[in-house]
């Protein structure tokens, strides 16, 4: 097994720099400069002189040639210095960490949500096929895939504040800071990822646990005189739930995409707010750096789901 | 001897979107206590539903046992509630799957799925279950059984893990076993020696034993008694000696006759049964053979015949017996 963990690991390393590639060049093709947003300044009332503009670009390396620009941020990131941010002047490290509990709890509290809800609701609704759960049940899953979240959230803060006249307080607050105050802010935010992904997790349990229900397997486990709860819990849900951790790995990546958005919507200062300032002014250290990180934490999912994988499966070794 | 076993006019059902089948219509058996009943016929014949049946595992939708009764040990299995029918599964009645490959769940090592039912059934700590369990292995003759109890079913060949089924479905101490095809999935050296093992385990430990299965030879050798099923009914039933000697339906007789045997001229050509199993759901009117028979007359076709005498015991459901009976 460790010898498996230091071989994906190697592995990963090409990834990690395809990617990097990928997202360098991306930024640089992409039309928008950011020494002109900087000469205009954020509310664009300075004056884009060419001189200013051409000013900056020296002072940020980017009249440079590519491969050098590109080199010199490799270089940089691999001591661990990712630069500053052409706005602020702070260091990326320091705007990455100071809003990375936010963004690291939003979207384990929606996987939590997601799993909690949607692993039980695809049991309950395989075990009661075609009744009137499994309708119901069906029904919410495709409407929750269907809507769009922005759109979820929006009308869940039009509905909380127009019916309870309550709307998720402002200020942000890290847990450990004011766990009350983090919670009714993360809360709403989450509650939406989290239906969203229970949406995708109800599904794939559904289809998962119906296949494994007309097994061989579950006929024997019967056949001992086992009963229902007992067959479905230590006999079925093990093995239906092999695919659906298998896919969670995907699914949790679109549930990081999705923080962008509801970072945005409720406006929480977390690294998918971060993202698309970035990337609306083109700073790019600072959206470099939280690709990478986005990469790395595709890449490490991978991993830990490929070993909790061969844990629920004897079968998979991986020597 | 008392016996065990009597299922009276047993009919299991399933809903099809084209039409009902009748997958057991009016079966009616008897088994005595340590004795072996094979069930015997072509697939589809109703032999495997007959079985599950009587465990009560007909999946539900779309499978339904409609009428009859089974009553085992004295008790009404079908009046029985769930709960109480899950202490009898198991415990009362084992049962051994033809699909050694797939009826082991894969996610749970051997010693789980022996030591369940030994905790359920006979209160059994996971200690003495694991002990148990270990002593279960070692009778069915799995070799270096402790260490074997904490492997994977993919770690034993198809053979041991039939095997293991034999060693889970004799856990319990049961009264009867069912052994729906047991060796079908098997390797023809591996037959004999799983058969074996079961004819002697239930032998010895005074079990009654229900064999399905369409292998003859393994009725001959090992049954006491044989029902022989076409489309959802018994069409000929007797002691294995009564129907090797004298069968009398021409399906019997259709049967014995495809299998190639060695004390035969090797010039005699094989003489099968002509055309294909009915349709379950839309079976022709009278005998459910009589398309395929060649002792078929006008009778045939609008009367459906019932299980008449034709010896001490021996039955055969068909109006042709005597003609049967004088062509061989």
């Amino acid at each position: 097994m460790g010898q498996y963990v230091l071989r994906r690991a190697i592995l990963a390393v090409p990834t990690i720099f395809a990617s990097t590639l990928v997202v360098f060049l991306v930024l640089r093709v992409l039309p928008g400069d950011v020494a002109l947003f900087i000469a205009l300044g954020t509310d664009a009332s300075g004056v884009a002189d060419e001189a200013a503009i051409e000013a900056i670009r020296e002072e940020l390396g980017l009249n440079r040639p590519l491969p050098v620009q590109y080199f010199v941020w490799i270089g940089n990131a691999l001591r661990g210095e990712f630069g500053e941010s052409a706005f602020t002047h702070r260091t990326v490290a320091y705007e990455i960490t100071s809003r990375l509990p936010l963004t690291v709890q939003l979207a384990l509290m929606g996987q939590i949500l997601a799993f909690a809800i949607g692993i039980p609701l695809g049991i309950v609704s395989a075990m009661r096929r075609d009744k009137a759960v499994d309708t119901i049940s069906r029904f919410w899953s495709i409407l929750f895939l269907a809507m769009p979240q922005f759109w979820v959230a929006l009308m869940l803060l039009l509905f909380t504040s127009r019916v309870f006249n309550w709307s998720p307080p402002l200020g942000y607050f890290l847990l450990w800071e004011h766990p009350g105050n983090n919670m009714l802010q993360l809360g709403p935010a989450a509650l939406v990822l989290g239906v969203g992904g229970a949406a995708i997790a109800a599904r794939m349990t559904r289809s998962s646990m119906l296949e494994v229900l007309g097994e061989d397997y579950i006929r024997t486990a019967r056949a001992k005189g086992l009963m229902p709860g007992v067959v479905i819990i230590r006999h079925a849900l093990r093995n239906a739930l092999i695919p659906v951790i298998s896919l969670s790995a995907v699914t949790f990546a679109f549930l990081l995409a999705g923080t962008v958005i509801l970072e945005t919507v409720y406006s929480i200062p977390g690294l998918g707010s971060l993202m698309l300032t970035s990337i609306r002014t083109r700073d790019y250290e600072v959206i470099q750096a939280l690709v990478l990180i986005s990469v790395v934490v595709v890449i490490l999912l991978n991993l830990v789901v490929d070993i909790v994988y061969a844990w629920l499966d004897p079968r998979i070794s991986y020597s | 001897m008392t016996t065990l076993l009597e299922v009276q006019d047993l009919r299991t059902q399933f809903t099809t979107d084209e039409a009902l089948v009748k997958a057991v219509d009016g079966v009616s058996f008897t088994l005595e206590e340590g004795k072996t009943l094979a069930l015997v016929g072509e697939s589809g014949c109703g032999k495997s539903v007959s079985a599950l049946s009587v465990m009560r595992l007909i999946p539900w939708p779309p499978g339904r046992i409609v009428s009859g009764s089974i009553v085992f040990d004295g008790v009404d299995l079908l009046a029985l509630r769930e709960h109480e029918m899950g202490r009898i599964r198991g415990k009362e009645i084992g049962m051994v799957f033809q699909e050694p490959m797939t009826s082991l769940n894969p996610v749970l090592t051997i010693g789980r799925q022996l030591t369940e039912a030994l905790e359920l059934h006979l209160g059994m700590s996971r200690y003495d279950a694991n002990q148990r369990a270990a002593e279960l292995l070692r009778q069915v003759g799995i070799p270096d059984a402790e260490s074997r109890l904490a492997q994977y079913p993919h770690q034993f060949s198809g053979g041991m893990r039939q095997r293991v089924m034999i060693a889970m479905a004799i856990s319990c101490n049961p009264k009867l076993v069912i052994a729906d095809e047991p060796t079908t999935a098997l390797d023809v050296t591996i037959q004999a020696q799983v058969l074996e093992l079961m004819k002697e385990l239930t032998q010895r430990l005074g079990v009654s034993l229900i064999i399905i299965t369409h292998n003859l030879g393994v009725v001959a050798r090992y049954a006491d008694d044989v029902n022989v099923m076409y489309a959802g009914k018994i069409i000929e039933r007797g002691s294995a000696a009564q129907v090797y000697a004298n069968p009398s339906h021409p399906y019997t007789l259709g049967l014995l006759k495809s299998v190639p045997r060695l004390d035969q001229p090797k010039t005699e050509s094989l003489d099968p049964i002509q055309g294909q199993p009915p349709d379950l759901g839309n079976l022709p009117p009278g005998c459910a053979f009589q398309p395929r028979c060649r002792y078929a007359v006008e009778r045939c076709t609008a009367d459906t015949p019932i299980l008449e005498s034709v010896g001490d015991g021996h039955e055969a459901a068909c109006w042709q017996i005597a003609e049967v009976a004088a062509a061989h």
